[in-house]
C-alpha cells in the first residue's frame, strides 16, 4: 500500500537497478579472474563462424569445459542470475523460467544459423573456412534473432505471445549488456585513453546540442502541424527526441498526464525503433564509410530505445568493419562504432531526470498552477538510469586497475584479457542477441492499426524523417567528424 | 506536520487516490486534491481527541504515487522505473 518514496526506492525491485546488479556482477567475475587467475568466466559460451557444426560454439576458455557443457552452463547460469532479479521484482518465476528458456534457445539457434560461414564470412575470410562463396552478411545472427522474434511477436497465437513476453525483456537485457560495454570501453581505453575520452566528450556535446533542437521542434510540430493537445505533444516530443519509451513515461509523469497517453505513444516508439533498426545501419554503412564514428553516434541520437539503438550500433559495427576490411584494406577494432552509438544514447538517457524535473516545474508552477503541489529535486535521481552507474563503474574500475596495478599499459591489457574478454566479448554479444530476439517478440506491428493512433503515427513519422534523423546526422557529424576507429593488429 | 500517502490510479475517466482509510476520485488532479483536503478535514477531525500530534497539525504533507503496475502494461516497466510521485501540502485551517 501507499508508502513514501525514498532515495533507495526500487533498488531491488526495478529492471534498471537489476541491470546494474547483474552487469556489475559479471564484470566483477571478469576482474576477479584477471587479478587472481581463478577462472570464473571460462564457462561463457562463445559462438563463431563455422562450416562444420561442431565448430559453431565453444567455451570462452576451451580448456575449462567442452562446448556442450559450456552451452548448458551458460543456460543455467544466465537463467538463475536473471531469475534472482525476476524473483525480487516479484514476477511469476515459474512462467519466467519457461519464457526465458524459449528466448534463450531461440537466440542460440539464431546465433548458430547467422554465424554460418556461407552467410557471415567476408571475402577475406573465405579461404580460412575453405569456401569459395559467401553472402558476407556480418552481424547476420542479430538479424536472424530479430526475424525469429518478429515472427513470434506478430504471428504466434496471442496466448503464447503474452506468455513469452515474460522472458523477452529487451531493455533489461541491453542494459546488462551496456554495463559490460562499460568494461569494454575501460579495457580498450587502457591502450587508447585519449581516444576514449574524445569519444565520451564528443558524445556528451552532441547530445546537448541535439537536445536543444529536437524537443522544441518536435513539440512545435506536434502542436502546430498535427494539432495535438499539450499533453500529447509533450509526451510525443520527449519520446521521439530524447530516449523513447523511457522519456515518454518520464515526461507524462512529470506533466501529470493520463497514463494512456505514454502507453499509446510507447507502442508507436517501439515499432518505429525496429523500422529504424532495420533500415538505418544498411543506409549508413552504404553511404558513410568515411565517417564511421559519426555514423555510430548518429544512431544514438536517432534510434529511440536503448535496445534498438545498441542493436543498430552492433549491426553497423559489423557492416562497416566488413566493408573497411574489404574495400579499404583496414582492420578496424571491433566495438568502437557500437560504443559511439551507445555513448550518445547514454548521455541522452542521463539527462532524462533533469528534463523531467524541468518539465514538472514548468507544468506544476506555470502551466497548470496547482496550489500546494511541490516538485521535488529527488525526481532527478529517481528518474536517473541506474544502469549507467554500472557502465561508468565498470569503465572506471578497469582504468583504475589497468593504470595502477601493472608496470605498463601493454602488460595491463594483456593481463586483463583473461577475465574481461569473455565478459565484454562473448557474454555481452549473447545479451545483445537475447535483446534482438526480445525486441522482435515485443514488437507488434498491429499496434499501428489501433484506433486513434493514425494521426499520432503520422506525426511521429513526420517528425522522425524531417527533424530527428537529418538533424541527428548533422550534429553527429559536426561533433565526430574525422574520428576513425583504432585499427586492430 | 504529518505525512499521509496515497496510491493513485486512473480508470480512464477519473483519478482515484486511496489508502487504508480514504478513497476519493476526481476528473482532474486539482479536483482530486480538493477532495483529499475535504476528506482529511473530516477524517482528522474525528481523530482529534485521540491523537495529540494531529490536534496540533494544521498543515499536512500528502504524497501520491501512481500505481505503476496497475496502470501501465508489464512490458513498459523495464523502460522506466515509475510514473509520478506527487507531493502536495494542505493547510487544513484554510478554506
Amino acid at each position: 500500500m501507499a508508502e513514501e518514496r525514498r532515495w533507495y526506492t526500487g533498488m531491488f525491485s526495478t529492471e534498471d537497478w537489476w541491470a546494474f546488479w547483474l552487469g556489475t556482477f559479471f564484470v566483477m567475475l571478469g576482474i576477479i579472474t584477471s587479478l587472481s587467475g581463478v577462472d570464473l568466466v571460462g564457462w561463457i559460451i562463445k559462438f563463431g563462424k563455422w562450416v562444420a557444426i561442431e565448430k559453431a560454439f565453444k567455451a570462452s576458455h576451451p580448456d575449462a569445459m567442452s562446448p556442450i557443457a559450456s552451452l548448458i552452463s551458460s543456460y543455467i547460469i544466465l537463467m538463475l542470475t536473471t531469475a534472482v532479479g525476476a524473483y525480487f521484482m516479484k514476477w511469476d518465476i515459474k512462467k519466467y523460467f519457461g519464457a526465458f528458456t524459449i528466448v534463450f534457445w531461440l537466440s542460440v539457434l539464431a546465433y548458430i544459423i547467422g554465424e554460418n560461414a556461407y552467410i557471415a564470412a567476408t571475402a577475406l575470410d573465405r579461404a580460412k573456412y575453405g569456401i569459395d562463396w559467401s553472402l558476407s552478411l556480418g552481424g547476420a545472427f542479430y538479424i536472424m534473432a530479430l526475424i525469429i522474434g518478429l515472427i513470434i511477436g506478430n504471428f504466434a497465437p496471442k496466448g503464447f505471445r503474452e506468455f513469452i513476453k515474460l522472458g523477452a525483456r529487451p531493455e533489461w537485457f541491453i542494459k546488462v549488456a551496456i554495463v559490460m560495454l562499460g568494461a569494454k570501453l575501460g579495457y580498450l581505453a587502457i591502450k587508447s585513453f585519449g581516444y576514449a575520452i574524445h569519444l565520451l566528450t564528443a558524445g556528451a556535446s552532441a547530445t546537448i546540442a541535439a537536445y536543444l533542437l529536437f524537443w522544441p521542434l518536435a513539440f512545435l510540430a506536434g502542436r502546430k502541424l498535427f494539432r495535438l493537445s499539450r499533453e500529447w505533444a509533450a509526451c510525443l516530443a520527449s519520446g521521439i527526441s530524447i530516449c523513447g519509451v523511457s522519456a515518454a513515461i518520464a515526461t507524462a509523469g512529470a506533466i501529470r498526464a493520463r497514463p494512456i497517453v505514454p502507453v499509446m505513444i510507447s507502442a508507436l516508439i517501439v515499432v518505429f525503433a525496429v523500422i529504424e533498426l532495420i533500415v538505418l545501419p544498411g543506409v549508413l554503412a552504404a553511404f558513410w564509410l568515411n565517417e564511421p564514428i559519426a555514423a555510430g553516434a548518429s544512431l544514438g541520437l536517432t534510434v529511440k530505445t536503448d535496445g534498438a539503438d545498441a542493436a543498430a550500433g552492433a549491426i553497423l559495427d559489423e557492416l562497416m568493419r566488413s566493408r573497411a576490411a574489404l574495400e579499404l584494406g583496414q582492420n578496424w577494432e571491433e566495438g568502437w562504432i557500437l560504443m559511439s552509438a551507445v555513448n550518445t544514447k547514454i548521455w541522452i538517457d542521463m539527462f532524462i531526470g533533469v528534463w523531467a524535473f524541468v518539465l514538472a516545474t514548468i507544468w506544476v508552477y506555470r502551466v497548470e498552477r496547482r496550489p500546494g503541489e511541490k516538485v521535488q529535486k529527488m525526481e532527478i535521481w529517481w528518474r536517473f538510469p541506474k544502469f549507467v552507474l554500472g557502465y561508468f563503474l565498470a569503465m572506471g574500475l578497469l582504468l583504475l586497475i589497468g593504470f595502477n596495478l601493472y608496470p605498463d599499459t601493454a602488460t595491463a591489457y594483456k593481463a586483463l584479457t583473461l577475465g574481461i574478454k569473455p565478459v565484454e566479448g562473448s557474454l555481452r554479444k549473447f545479451f545483445f542477441v537475447l535483446t534482438f530476439t526480445s525486441i522482435g517478440i515485443v514488437t507488434d506491428f498491429r499496434a499501428l492499426r489501433q484506433e486513434g493512433l493514425g494521426r499520432l503515427a503520422l506525426a511521429y513519422a513526420f517528425v522522425l524523417a524531417v527533424i530527428i534523423i537529418p538533424i541527428g546526422w548533422l550534429i553527429a557529424w559536426l561533433f565526430h567528424m574525422g574520428m576513425m576507429p583504432p585499427t586492430a593488429p | 506536520m504529518i505525512t499521509i500517502s496515497f496510491d493513485v490510479l486512473h480508470d480512464g475517466q477519473k483519478w482515484i487516490a486511496r489508502n487504508d482509510e480514504i478513497t476519493v476520485s476526481g476528473e482532474t488532479l486539482a479536483e482530486l486534491d480538493g477532495k483529499i483536503k475535504e476528506s482529511l478535514k473530516k477524517t482528522l477531525g474525528k481523530r482529534e481527541s485521540k491523537v495529540s500530534e494531529v490536534t496540533k497539525a494544521t498543515r499536512v504533507k500528502v504524497t501520491m504515487e501512481l500505481d505503476y503496475r496497475r496502470n501501465v502494461p508489464h512490458w513498459i516497466w523495464q523502460y522506466h522505473p515509475y510514473y509520478f510521485y506527487r507531493t502536495i501540502y494542505i493547510d487544513l485551517d484554510k478554506p
